[in-house]
């Protein structure tokens, strides 16, 4: 386990790295000169020398990430080549709000998910498991951003039953998070019934059920158990995808949330903010799987002794 | 398994069938919508500006009074454009690497997977997004960026592939006889491996409909007056209190064609019997 666990820990801070080179490097491909690009048109050339020594444009590249990297360490983050607002200030209250609404997004998910996968491979193939599994398909294929104002048409401007757009409080999260957790719960839906079946068709199942378990019992119990190891793996996976599906939730609820605000800095070519953003989301991405990597050796002894 | 019984196996599946019917209903709506509109997609007709659905004009006209019904049919075009192009791109690059990877071993494997690796490290809406924000909007930049994004998971199932195939003793006779690694490569081990790749390509597809009408929505896509079903969406959420069918029509037309191309994937995944 200690072996697999630093293991794990050496990938992470590999795949750290390699994403600061990355996110870092995003000035580089851009065409044109980045000065120029941040500056905009009709720029003096004076502001335009101000964002090119700021940035150390005219330094090598080792230098400009070894300087990046280590300001960004140390927790300064830089300013925004646009706005001059500190990142931090800009990031920071907008990335607890994305949590907010990512976790709850995620809880929804796993409960309407796992609830969904498990009546559907109870009642395998009946018009439950149909309706279960018709639901799934719609929720995998329809776009966020078009459920999103279907659900502010309905509830907020022919009900009247909840609010448009964010004011705080616990009423304005309801929808942006049932419509960011809703592609997860349809992809949790499936993989549990998947597994469930396979589970339910093991040998060790049927000794279960021989030794005069009842049916409940034994899908609870035994075949949930053994059932959700995979799903943990993809609830994982979900989380990722939940920050990319935030730029688009956010856009349709005017959430103030960092996938807003990372649509918005790739249309102002905002890079300093850019890069953090990237840096961060990535870093997210990279440290739940690393987790799921973690707890799926907890769950599953196979892996943990391997 | 032979190609028999996996149409024998993919003909019982009713849900791919559906979905065959809808995919093809899709299909020709792009290939004859010039022929199916009731009106040039692209005029603009003020007296009918926001007109709801009804006989004059089936699924209404949007905020230039362009008719909606002709615009969706219009913007299947796109749609498809976006899935046959990106799947191509992602299809073609990722094949060809993960049998590089997958054949070869060692550095050349190393290198391509941890390249798949890092692209996977970042959630894939995100590397679209940042993709062509640094290209520029545009359907085109639009394809390239999805189409790069995808790549990975064709490598990695490719490269899974490889693996298995190449353990078979015919790989290692045909060596043995002095076969060259070209003919090898793509004589046996590409045919055999080409299965799960198909019903990956029909799963992406929809995915990356998905993707292309999202950076749409976002107006990275399409320019106007291009009809495009994520820009029409768009254009229709400002009128969403007044004029909900503005918005509710073109997101239908996505769904559905996803909804299409995820129960062909399905289908085709279960009649090969493979997990992806």
């Amino acid at each position: 386990m200690l072996r697999l666990l630093l293991y794990r820990v050496l990938g992470l801070v590999v795949i750290l790295v390699l994403v600061s080179l990355i996110s870092f490097s995003i000035t580089y491909v851009v065409p044109g000169d980045v000065a120029l690009v941040i500056a905009g048109p009709g720029a003096s050339q004076a502001s335009i020398e101000k964002i090119r020594s700021d940035l150390l444009l005219d330094e090598p590249f080792l230098t400009r990430y070894g300087t990046w990297l280590g300001s960004v360490v140390r927790g300064d983050l830089g300013v925004s080549a646009i706005t001059r607002q500190p990142v931090a200030e800009i990031v920071g209250f907008r990335l607890v709000n994305t949590m907010k609404l990512a976790l709850a997004g995620i809880v929804l998910a796993i409960v309407v998910g796992i609830a969904l996968g498990l009546v559907a491979a109870l009642y395998r193939n009946s018009l439950v498991d149909y309706g279960a599994m018709l639901v799934s398909v719609l929720g995998i294929s329809a776009p966020v951003f078009w459920v999103g104002l279907m659900l502010i048409y309905l509830f907020s401007v022919r009900l009247r039953w909840l609010p448009i757009t964010d004011q705080g409080g616990i009423a304005h999260l309801i929808l942006p998070s049932i419509t960011i957790g809703m592609y997860s719960v349809a992809v949790i839906a499936r993989v549990t019934r998947f597994n469930l079946l396979e589970v339910l068709g093991r040998d060790y199942i049927r000794t279960a059920k021989a030794k005069g378990s009842s049916t409940a019992r034994v899908s609870l119990k035994h075949a949930l158990k053994n059932a959700l190891i995979p799903v943990v793996t993809v609830i994982g996976l979900q989380f990722g995808y939940l920050m990319g599906g935030a730029v688009l939730t956010e856009t349709v609820f005017a959430y103030p949330g960092i996938g807003r605000l990372f649509a918005d800095v790739v249309f102002t070519r905002d890079f300093p903010v850019m890069q953090i953003l990237m840096l961060l989301l990535a870093a997210i991405f990279a440290v739940t799987n690393f987790l799921v990597d973690i707890s799926y050796a907890l769950l599953d002894p196979r892996i943990r002794h391997a | 398994m032979t190609g028999r019984r996996f149409w024998k196996a993919l003909r019982r599946n009713k849900a791919a069938l559906v979905g065959f019917v809808i995919f093809t209903l899709f299909l020709i709506c792009a290939v004859f919508a010039p022929a199916l509109a009731p009106a040039n997609p692209n005029r603009a007709n003020f007296s009918m500006v926001l007109h709801p659905p009804g006989a004059v004009a089936l699924l209404g006209a949007d905020e230039l009074g362009r008719d909606i019904l002709s615009r969706i049919l219009f913007g299947a075009r796109a749609s498809f454009l976006v899935a046959a192009s990106t799947t191509a791109i992602a299809a073609v690059l990722g094949v060809l690497l993960g049998l590089l990877a997958g054949y070869y071993g060692g550095l050349v494997d190393a290198i391509i997977m941890r390249a798949a690796d890092l692209l996977l490290a970042f959630p894939s809406f995100l590397v679209a997004l940042v993709i062509v924000g640094i290209l520029g909007p545009g359907l085109m930049n639009v394809i390239l960026a999805v189409g790069v994004l995808f790549v990975p998971r064709f490598v990695r199932l490719m490269r899974a592939s490889v693996l298995s195939v190449r353990e078979n003793e015919y790989i290692e006779a045909m060596a043995a006889l002095g076969s060259r690694t070209p003919r090898i490569l793509f004589q046996h081990v590409m045919p055999n491996a080409m299965a799960p790749i198909i019903a990956l390509t029909a799963i992406v597809s929809g995915e990356a409909i998905l993707i292309g009408s999202g950076l749409g929505f976002l107006g990275l896509g399409a320019q106007p007056p291009l009809a495009e079903w994520g820009a029409m969406l768009s254009e229709g959420r400002v009128y969403l209190t007044t004029a909900p069918h503005v918005a509710a029509f073109p997101g239908l037309a996505i769904m559905g064609l996803v909804v299409a191309l995820n129960l062909i994937g399905d289908g085709v995944r279960d009649a090969l019997d493979v997990r992806l």
